[in-house]
């Protein structure tokens, strides 16, 4: 019973992460036609800023919290309006070979301002100590933390799902035409589907990088959320979210029943399982054939 | 690219074909004389990185088929070259002579071709990149097991490097020579295949993969085919680079370096093979260059590290560039030329008339120049037949 909560519990928070950084993909996703291989760097940003101000500096960290989110928005925003936008209608690995290039850069920038030391980043808003459940001791933060990144997560679904913004947003990642000829910004839906992920792939990293250590390596999490993306379905957004959750807490299970080295192989062994049973994943849509 | 809005009037095409016809003897004649030139002026530093290049070169070539010509974003080439390397270090180890290990690396990179392309190449753009990046992940938990299971190689195999028997110096110059045989052989297929009917399969299935099957392509075949082939280089590569630095660690097959293969096929050129090599160049060698040379040209201002990283950037960023600005590459301005010469002796009367062959998704040339390879007008006349 205590192996099982925490698995589940451990699975959760990463599961949490993977849904952040999930749904940020998927919202790129539908309004760019590419999968972001840069969006875990995004997430090393904020958390490099922090953790680095934190070694440096005393005092309240939130107002840099704060600009690092910003930052990070702002780069997101940027990747899309400089070079992302300009490949509409071009071969579509044009655009993944672009995203892969981003990675690449953000990777040489970080190494060059943060070179290869670890940093360590806390969080002092969260309550310290450790609690028990059901045999399981987890530390509070953690706790705090999952539920903060699973209600983040949800509320974004909730948004997309139930407001009249959200249905723009479904709108114009449906059909871009259409959704401008109903009087949709799609310009605008797209740039603002751009900032929203990276502020979720910088909360995401905020996130990870307090319970973790922040090295450059932080970034291949965001790989992970690939399969679960694909699992929930390329283009759905609650489906990043249940998605999300189930890899997260099937890695926690992993982690403590299997042994933590086969974590990659048993998540990628799943998207390749996925890509072959049901590509469209458990909520996405079929992929229409276009000649 | 799918951007098709000439048709080049026959003079030009005949003009073209020339070029294309002398262009390969012309280009393994620069790469044998800049070998020669290499091995006679470099130090043994510059020898050594040459090599690499080289090495390098057969990679993005492979790549740039795949990629370029097929349209298969494969993320996972640099599982290729473990399983090369992996292979070749699993051979020595079983006592094979020093020859065998290569055949057999390259035939078992071929076979993992094979397999991963049966499974993978049913999918489509992002599920076949999703796909090789899952089979990366799976490569190098199994080579990295592999080497955990060896006493002794933790950290990494140590392997025998050729012509040990010879002064550094010779060896140097020995390694240059064979990997420019190796790779003019591969110039040679990679030429063949692509400028023949399989490479107008090859575009046909980049640009309209659907409608290929109503053309009598087989689709599945052709891709497996270049998918095996590639695979089968990469992994060569693989077990030769193991051979020249003299160790293969599971821990350098990263996925940095399948997206520095990445940047080397698009800064050359998607489809180029030329552009491949000078791709292989900016990117194996600018880190170099800039660590010896910057650092020493700002006086300490920079870390020879420091310098390496600045040139990183400096070619992502150059690849970015390309894609937004000039997604044919820097082999493009070369091709400009070309057909600027060539509009210029031949038919400047006779100006091609554009034909309209490009859909409403379709980017459109910037100018109604007879800027465009000889084989695209044959894609251009198919998608004109499928793009109603």
């Amino acid at each position: 019973m205590r192996d099982v909560m925490v698995s589940l519990l451990g699975g959760g928070l990463l599961g949490g992460t993977y849904a952040l950084i999930g749904i940020g993909l998927v919202l790129v996703f539908r309004a760019t036609s590419t999968l972001n291989f840069a969006h875990g760097q995004l997430m090393l940003i904020p958390a490099f800023c922090v953790a680095r101000w934190q070694a440096t500096h005393d005092g309240s960290t939130i107002l840099v919290i704060i600009a690092a989110v910003v930052l990070t928005a702002l780069i997101s925003a940027a990747f899309y309006a400089l070079v992302l936008r300009r490949m509409t209608g071009r071969p579509l690995f044009l655009a993944l070979i672009a995203t892969f290039a981003m990675a690449g850069l953000l990777d040489g920038v970080l190494a060059m301002l943060f070179g290869p030391d670890q940093y360590s980043l806390q969080l002092s808003a969260l309550p310290s100590g450790s609690v028990s459940i059901a045999g399981a001791t987890l530390s509070k933060a953690s706790l705090v933390l999952t539920t903060l990144t699973v209600v983040l997560a949800v509320s974004v679904v909730a948004l997309v799902r139930l407001t009249p913004l959200g249905l723009k947003v479904r709108a114009a990642g449906q059909d871009a035409l259409l959704a401008s000829q109903g009087g949709i910004n799609v310009g605008r839906v797209y740039i603002g589907s751009w900032i929203a992920a990276g502020v979720l792939a910088a909360v995401a990293g905020i996130a990870y990088g307090s319970q973790n250590l922040v090295t450059p390596s932080m970034a291949t999490v965001a790989l992970a959320a690939f399969p679960a993306i694909l699992l929930g379905g390329l283009d759905s957004i609650e489906g990043a979210l249940v998605g999300g959750l189930i890899i997260g807490v099937a890695q926690g299970f992993i982690a403590t029943y299997v042994g933590g080295q086969y974590l990659n192989v048993a998540t990628y062994g799943l998207l390749l399982a996925v890509l072959f049973v049901r590509p469209q994943g458990l909520f996405g849509t079929r992929e229409t054939v276009r000649a | 690219m799918t951007t098709t809005t000439a048709s080049p009037t026959s003079r030009e095409r005949t003009t073209r074909r020339r070029i294309t016809f002398i262009g390969l003897p012309l280009g393994l004649l620069a790469l044998a004389v800049s070998t020669l030139v290499a091995t006679q002026v470099f130090s043994i530093a510059n020898v050594f990185l040459y090599d690499s290049i080289l090495l390098a070169a057969m990679g993005s070539i492979a790549l740039t088929v795949l990629i370029g010509t097929a349209g298969q974003v494969s993320i996972g080439n640099s599982a290729f070259l473990a399983v090369g390397a992996f292979t070749s270090v699993w051979a020595t180890r079983a006592g094979m002579p020093t020859p065998v290990d290569i055949v057999l690396a390259l035939v078992v990179s071929v076979l993992l071709g094979v397999i991963v392309g049966l499974a993978g190449l049913r999918m489509r753009g992002l599920e076949f990149a999703l796909a090789t990046l899952a089979a990366f992940f799976i490569v190098v938990f199994l080579a990295h097991e592999y080497q955990k299971g060896v006493d002794g190689a933790e950290g990494g195999f140590t392997v025998e490097t050729w012509f040990s028997t010879q002064p550094l110096e010779d060896a140097q110059t020995s390694w240059a020579w064979l990997l420019t045989g190796v790779l003019a052989v591969i110039v040679i297929g990679a030429h063949r295949l692509t400028g023949s009917k399989n490479g107008r399969a090859m575009r046909m299935i980049r640009d309209h993969e659907i409608a290929a099957p109503a053309l009598g392509i087989p689709v599945l075949r052709t891709k497996l085919v270049v998918f095996a082939l590639s695979s089968g280089v990469l992994g060569l590569q693989g077990a030769l680079t193991g051979h020249l630095i003299g160790s293969v660690a599971s821990e350098t097959f990263t996925l940095t370096l399948a997206i520095q293969y990445l940047a080397m096929v698009v800064i050359g050129g998607l489809g180029s093979i030329t552009g491949a090599v000078i791709g292989a160049a900016v990117v194996v060698g600018l880190p170099m260059v800039a660590s010896t040379y910057l650092s020493d040209a700002l006086g300490g201002a920079v870390t020879a590290t420091e310098a390496a990283q600045l040139a990183g950037i400096a070619y992502m960023a150059l690849v970015i560039g390309i894609v937004v600005f000039a997604p044919k590459g820097l082999a493009s301005f070369g091709r400009h030329i070309v057909d600027a010469t060539s509009r210029f002796h031949g038919s400047r009367r006779t100006r091609p008339a554009p034909v309209d062959a490009a859909g409403p998704h379709r980017e459109r040339t910037s100018s109604g120049g007879a800027a465009e390879v000889a084989h695209q007008e044959e894609d251009s006349l198919l998608k004109k037949r499928w793009n109603q």
